[in-house]
């Protein structure tokens, strides 16, 4: 089925010259037919979502082409984005407003007895991380397709997401997601783009053939990463990214030789524990519990993406003078969400000294311009550290190659600042002491040439405060970069009422230009404007408290002040500050007879991390 | 394992096909065997055409070690043909700096002859 290149859309977008709803009602009922063997009307919810989403797709996956030849024709840099977690959540009414289908497919589902809304409710949410970092990645995607930039993101594909909730007897009990049960349309698996990842082994000390120091990295397993392709939609149809998550597979190579020496048994087991990789995103406060497990995930995905990096870049430059390589940052920009991909730096100095013979000089100074690195906690606690007998035992080359860094970074502190041996001890990659451990924040800002925080007073106090002594050598790398949520999903898709008054008011430019939001500032005081908005605030909270009233059997009033705090549940989110501040308006009331300016209601949500051994009581 | 053995004798030069398409924990120990009778005639210099090999796996990459060992010091393995894959396997754990390698049985010859 062929769509239109410059589709309509559901608030504000262009309206198409002719609707297609009856071309994509056809497609939905053949992809009933003969995808899942059955009429519209006797598909379960989940095969109609299938339906409609594989009818999308078509569209996505030729703008996903067309959008690669643009790329390639302008020899454009590419940025990628590396995070454990991309909390995508579901796509397809996302994906349709994106594309401007919204309209569209909603008559076409309308002839069909159905509606967008039943449909997308059996979508399984792709819950691919834990809270905040997750979404930005995830809203960072959604910009950057919508800007038409090559962005791409890379992670893991998790058998299990973040937990379901269930609250027991005021207890949280945390339920696996098996989001990947069932087929999901949004997926492409790509096998023939397979990563074979050496993991384990030994390093024996060798000469080369010239008798210069060479060590060899030997005895290692294999693991298999192959990338699923989830397609990224921006904002107006001309651009289609993806985001690249890898599965692991056990190396059927690898298990074909114990199969054939007769042991069933142990190459089922060797084939459980490779698959064992992607199998579950760790909740918060949790790693210590696999450290080796969360150690070979960072590790996994950090090798596959730049391996997949590095054969693209090869292919669209590889004939670039006689030093392809050369010219690597000026193509590609990496950019790690937090030190979880960190490993990319020894990783990309591996691959530049081991496999392309590159200097060490030439290949850090590559390295440096191509990375950059996203802080996201202040918390000296909570910066991840790996002991170092982990790394050698996993990773045996790699933890070779940060000792040499180190090292080559350390004299050149003793050089900057001869005699500061506390700086040295500060900045060193290695935090010595009984079970020496290596630092990976200190790995990501040695490695980087750019190192931001998430917000304007986060990043002041990551250079005060967290890390003021590497301030100190570069304070030019430090930067700061605000957080952010995509407003077609958060706004456009989310409140689509609003969304239509503000486009009424100052055009639809703010659906791709958030700042445009400030045309609104004249309106504030505009009774009818006043008006509009309070009716679609009112309609909303009326949903959210009848939503309220079947799930806690709980009724609120509408006409009261919603005072809501949503966001995983933890003691540094501070809800049970905002508990005490409701006792003492509730201790005011009722003590001194302070009559509140509005009846306020306040509404709680969100996870807790699981706590290992006991069930988690704040989230009740 | 299948290996064909054939001597370049102006050069004394043992060269072997690897007919299998896989060196791995398998037949690696038949490798060394099948060139015991070679290393006891005093063979130095060798080129293992690896043309026809489509993976190594670290057992394969230690047999390959080992028999550069059992040359002497004086000698040279090369291994020539090897594919992008068999070659970023080489590269990976930095064997490529210990063999010769080359891109044909003739580069081989050509540059096993030159060494002497």
């Amino acid at each position: 089925m062929t769509f239109p290149t410059t589709p309509s859309t559901s608030a504000g977008a262009p309206q198409a010259p002719q609707s297609h709803a009856p071309a994509i009602r056809e497609s939905i009922v053949r992809y009933a037919r003969y995808s899942f063997g059955g009429t519209w009307e006797s598909l379960s919810p989940h095969d109609r979502f299938r339906a409609v989403a594989m009818a999308l797709r078509e569209f996505t996956l030729d703008v996903m082409r067309q959008t690669e030849e643009r790329y390639q024709e302008a020899g454009a840099k590419r940025v990628y984005y590396l995070s454990m977690e991309f909390l995508i959540g579901r796509s397809l009414t996302n994906n349709l407003l994106n594309l401007g289908l919204f309209d569209e497919f909603d008559e076409a589902l309308t002839g069909l007895g159905s509606s967008i809304e039943q449909v997308q409710a059996a979508e399984q949410d792709a819950a691919l991380g834990n809270g905040g970092l997750g979404r930005l990645a995830a809203c960072f995607l959604d910009s950057l397709a919508t800007l038409d930039m090559p962005g791409y993101g890379y992670g893991i594909n998790y058998d299990y997401g973040l937990f379901r909730q269930e609250i027991d007897n005021g207890y949280q009990r945390e339920r696996p997601d098996a989001w990947q049960r069932r087929w999901t349309p949004w997926q492409l698996e790509r096998a023939e783009e397979a990563c074979i990842v050496p993991v384990y082994g030994r390093i024996e000390h060798g000469r080369d053939r010239a008798g210069a120091y060479n060590p060899m990295w030997l005895d290692w397993k294999v693991l298999i990463g192959i990338p699923n392709d989830m397609p990224v939609v921006g904002f107006g149809g001309k651009t289609v990214n993806y985001l690249r998550l890898y599965s692991a597979r056990s190396s059927d190579d690898f298990d074909m030789q114990i199969f054939s020496q007769g042991d069933y048994i142990r190459a089922v087991e060797q084939k459980i524990r490779s698959e064992t990789i992607s199998k579950v995103l760790y909740p918060p406060d949790t790693v210590d519990a696999g450290k080796e497990l969360r150690l070979l995930q960072e590790y996994f995905f950090v090798y596959c993406a730049l391996d997949d990096i590095m054969r693209r870049f090869l292919d669209e430059h590889g004939d670039v003078g006689a030093e392809p390589l050369e010219h690597f940052a000026e193509k590609v920009a990496i950019q790690l969400n937090d030190t979880h991909p960190a490993l990319a730096v020894a990783e990309l100095m591996r691959r530049f000294l081991d496999i392309y013979d590159m200097s060490w000089d030439r290949a850090w100074q590559i390295t440096q311009e191509t990375l950059a690195y996203t802080n996201h906690t202040l918390l000296p606690e909570a910066l991840e550290k790996w002991p170092v007998s982990l790394l050698e035992y996993v990773i045996p080359r790699h933890m070779q190659l940060i000792y040499e860094i180190n090292q080559k970074f350390l004299e050149k502190v003793q050089q900057l600042f001869p005699g500061d041996e506390e700086l040295v001890r500060s900045v060193s990659l290695i935090e010595e002491g009984e079970d020496k451990q290596v630092r990976m924040a200190n790995l990501a800002i040695i490695g980087s040439h750019s190192v931001n925080g998430v917000a304007a007073l986060h990043s002041e106090l990551v250079k005060k405060d967290l890390v003021p002594d590497f301030y100190r050598i570069w304070p030019e790398r430090f930067n700061n970069k605000t957080n952010g949520v995509t407003q077609r999903r958060w706004l456009l898709r989310a409140n689509p009422q609003l969304a239509q008054l503000v486009t009424e008011s100052c055009g639809d430019g703010w659906i791709t230009d958030l700042d445009q939001l400030r045309k609104l500032e004249p309106l504030a005081k505009d009774a009818a404007f006043q008006q509009r908005f309070s009716e679609i605030k009112l309609d909303n909270k009326q949903r959210l408290a009848a939503t309220i009233a079947e799930l806690c059997r709980v009724k609120v009033d509408p006409n009261s002040l919603f005072d809501i705090q949503i966001k995983r549940i933890h003691e540094y989110k501070r809800q049970l500050l905002n508990v005490m501040h409701v006792i003492h308006l509730y201790l005011q009331i009722v003590e001194e007879g302070v009559v509140p300016e509005v009846p306020r209601t306040f509404i709680f949500a969100g996870k807790a991390a699981p706590v290992i051994g006991r069930p988690s009581r704040s989230s009740s | 394992m299948n290996l064909e053995f054939d001597k370049h004798d102006e050069q004394q030069i043992v060269i072997c096909r690897v007919i299998d398409s896989r060196i791995d924990g398998s037949v690696s120990g038949d490798l060394k065997k099948q060139f015991e009778p070679h290393l006891q005639g005093g063979i130095k210099r060798v080129a293992l055409d690896m043309s026809a090999v489509k993976f190594v796996d670290s057992t394969g990459l230690g047999a390959l070690i080992s028999l550069r060992k059992a040359l002497p010091e004086d000698g040279e393995l090369a291994v020539c043909g090897a594919t992008a894959q068999v070659d970023n396997l080489f590269r990976l754990t930095r064997l490529n700096k210990v063999l010769l390698m080359c891109a044909s049985v003739d580069e081989a010859i050509e540059k096993l002859t030159e060494i002497g």
